[in-house]
């Protein structure tokens, strides 16, 4: 069908659907965007995830932590995006600034990386991952550098915001006895030959 | 003509190694009681059956004979060459049921690299391993750096008459004092004396630093045995660089300072004489290998673009200079740091720290300091002989405990332990170029693996190729036994295997 079959409703119906359309999209261009922990609007402190960031390509780098653990001299002092599990403690920085690692969330291997923040931007970690316990999924941006002048030539990233990508989780491990069972019939029959073989050699002397 | 091992000799060898199977047994319950005391079940299930394991099969060699009589000196170094690789077998259980491991080859390494103090890793997800089993690594670099045959014969497990066979077949030969078994236990208390106010002091810089108390001390006192002991474990994936702090930093370079120098050493200062310690060979050698070494990596790094800031050098380079010397491994940069922003120069320089060592007698690794002064003695003593007439006797000494003519029995120990190092780190490097890696990397790998030094670039990793990992196992079990006992068992099992010749009668 050529443009001019179009009848007038068509065109009225077209008309309407691109102004809702734009209408649409001014409102969602004009809600307001849940913050990093960082930024400190403190418009809603509980929302700390923001679900429009990750479509996002206002970012330099959308990095995963295995990638900074392989970098080259093309990321230093880039910004960069990633997302790991707070794993260990964290430890006290200078400047009142806190030192927190983020470990690949895959666990599949040992990549992690320090990353510099705000106490208060740590303060949003409720669990740190150890054994029995997976630590709190944060999603920080910063600034990554291969070689850090500030840091003695740390690898790093100086978190210019943080945010909260899934709560930590402890994992009850249950006491089984009959998990114990057979190490420790190993364990009786062990100590049962060695008393057999003392037995013996004070025999034969 | 080659000695064969006779059914009563593998008899005896079998007794002493589940002798040393049951010590084993009972390092496990260290572990066991951690992940009870911290209600970790499921480790505690690992170690439990891994002590009933050992102790099973233990007692059961030791069946092979039940009076077993003196050791001779070939069956203890069959007995030492044998128990770094049988009791990795039994250390390897617990791990590779852990879940930490890729492979079962990958749980048998980090065994082997655990007792011989290596401290390279291939486990998976170190920031979440339990206590338990982080207890677990730190009591074999503690036994390993010790030596299991010290530990065993510090405990008496032994007794008195097969003492002396086992400690020199363990690669040790000096006594500070004459029995053997009271030398093992003053080498016991001098460690256990060293890593407990060394775990208290980096307990006290561990909470400073913002640690919860009980992690603290824990981790204190796993990076004080690895420290102390040259091993290279640690507690965290990000080794030393996980706790960013210079006081930390430079407290763990002096203990690895203090556990790459002889035990001898130690004793005499411990007796209060300080100037055999200044007088010595091995230290003096040390002093000028390390000041020497510390300018070339600096000047070397001070080349790199992305690391050429003072402080970067002093505190990264310094703290990794002092870690290859010491055959630790502990690192402050990060494996990829190593490969990128490291010069190549300073990446070098490190493998040959690392390919030297530190002193004999101690729990470092490599060719020793003792040997390359005494390499280095002898090159003096032939320029000497070269220009004196040829009527004249030339005497060279050196200080090791006391004044030493220089012999030519002791030429031959180092040269010879030198040159199997140096066959043994060349055919590692080109193992690991044939595996595709980087020369550089292949060189610093093997390097590590041999000198039980445990700094690695990226070969060593989960899951690697089971054939580059054997091999890195032998290096390292190897280099532990620094060849001689190796070659010396080595040599007896294939003549024993050797069909035996008819003499042709006349």
């Amino acid at each position: 069908m050529s443009r001019h079959d179009t009848t007038p409703w068509a065109s009225l119906f077209g008309r309407a659907l691109r102004i809702a359309l734009a209408v649409a999209f001014c409102l969602f261009a004009c809600m307001p965007v849940v913050a990093f922990a960082d930024d400190g609007d403190g418009e809603d402190d509980s929302n700390l995830i923001n679900p429009q960031q990750r479509p996002d390509s206002s970012f330099i780098y959308d990095s995963s932590i295995i990638d900074l653990s392989n970098a080259d001299s093309y990321y230093d002092k880039q910004t960069v995006q990633i997302t790991g599990e707070a794993v260990g403690d964290i430890i006290d920085a200078r400047d009142g600034m806190v030192w927190v690692t983020l470990a690949e969330a895959s666990n599949s291997n040992n990549a992690s990386v320090s990353v510099l923040m705000t106490r208060e931007s740590a303060s949003h970690i409720d669990t740190l991952g150890r054994y029995g316990t997976t630590g709190t999924m944060l999603q920080v941006r910063g600034v990554f550098h291969l070689a850090c002048p500030e840091d003695q030539g740390l690898s790093d990233v100086h978190a210019t915001s943080v945010a909260v990508a899934a709560k930590g989780s402890h994992h009850v491990e249950e006491f089984r006895p009959e998990a114990f069972a057979a190490g420790a019939a190993l364990t009786v029959v062990g100590f049962a030959l060695m008393g057999l073989f003392r037995y013996l050699r004070e025999r034969q002397r | 003509m080659w000695q064969r091992f006779s059914l009563y000799d593998l008899r005896v060898i079998g007794h002493y190694l589940g002798t040393l199977t049951q010590l084993f047994a009972a390092l496990m319950a260290v572990p066991f009681i951690t992940a009870l005391v911290f209600q970790e079940w499921e480790p505690a299930e690992r170690y439990l059956l891994g002590i009933g394991i050992a102790l099973v099969v233990g007692t059961l060699l030791q069946f092979l004979r039940i009076e077993p009589g003196r050791l001779g000196r070939r069956q203890a170094l069959a007995v030492t060459g044998f128990a770094w690789i049988v009791l990795a077998f039994f250390a390897s259980v617990p791990l590779f049921l852990s879940g930490h491991y890729a492979t079962y080859m990958d749980a048998l390494f980090d065994g082997v690299s655990g007792l011989t103090t290596t401290g390279a890793t291939v486990a998976l997800d170190i920031d979440h391993f339990s206590n338990a089993d982080n207890m677990f690594r730190f009591m074999m670099h503690l036994v390993g750096g010790l030596g299991l045959i010290v530990v065993a014969l510090s405990l008496g497990i032994f007794g008195k008459r097969s003492g002396s066979s086992l400690y020199t077949a363990e690669g040790r030969s000096e006594h500070v004092v004459p029995n053997v078994v009271q030398t093992t236990q003053l080498i016991l208390r001098i460690t256990l004396v060293i890593i407990f106010i060394a775990a208290v002091v980096l307990t006290a810089l561990c909470i400073s630093i913002g640690m919860e108390p009980v992690r603290a001390v824990l981790q204190s006192i796993w990076l004080a045995i690895s420290a102390f002991n040259t091993g290279g474990f640690a507690p965290m994936a990000e080794s030393v660089s996980y706790y960013n702090s210079i006081p930390i930093e430079v407290f763990l370079m002096l203990l690895m300072i203090l556990g790459s120098i002889s035990f001898v050493v130690h004793a005499e200062v411990w007796k209060g004489r300080l100037q055999s310690f200044f007088g010595d060979i091995e230290i003096r050698t040390m002093l000028i290998w390390l000041l020497v070494m510390t300018v070339v990596v600096a000047a070397s790094l001070s080349a790199s673009a992305l690391f050429s800031n003072l402080p970067a050098i002093i505190r990264r380079g310094l703290f990794m200079v002092v870690s290859a010397f010491s055959t630790t491994g502990f690192q402050n940069v990060t494996t990829n740091q190593l490969t990128t922003v490291f010069s190549s120069g300073a990446f070098l320089a490190l493998a040959l720290i690392a390919a030297v060592g530190g002193s004999a007698g101690s729990t470092a690794g490599g060719v020793k300091l003792h040997r390359v002064g005494i390499i280095f003695k002898s090159i003096v003593s032939t320029v000497k002989e070269a220009v004196s007439p040829s009527s004249a006797r030339v005497v060279v000494s050196y200080n090791h405990l006391g004044r030493r003519v220089l012999s030519s029995d002791a030429v031959k120990e180092a040269m010879t332990v030198f040159v199997l190092f140096v066959i043994t780190y060349s055919v590692g490097a080109l193992v690991g170029i044939a595996h595709g890696y980087e020369a550089s990397q292949a060189i610093m790998e093997s390097v590590s693996m041999t000198s039980n030094g445990g700094i690695i670039t990226g070969i060593v990793t989960p899951g690697m190729s089971p054939s580059l990992e054997a091999f890195y196992i032998f290096q390292m079990w190897a280099g532990r036994l620094e060849f001689v006992t190796l070659l010396a068992v080595l040599a007896e099992i294939i003549a024993s295997l050797a069909p035996r010749k008819r003499r042709v009668r006349q």
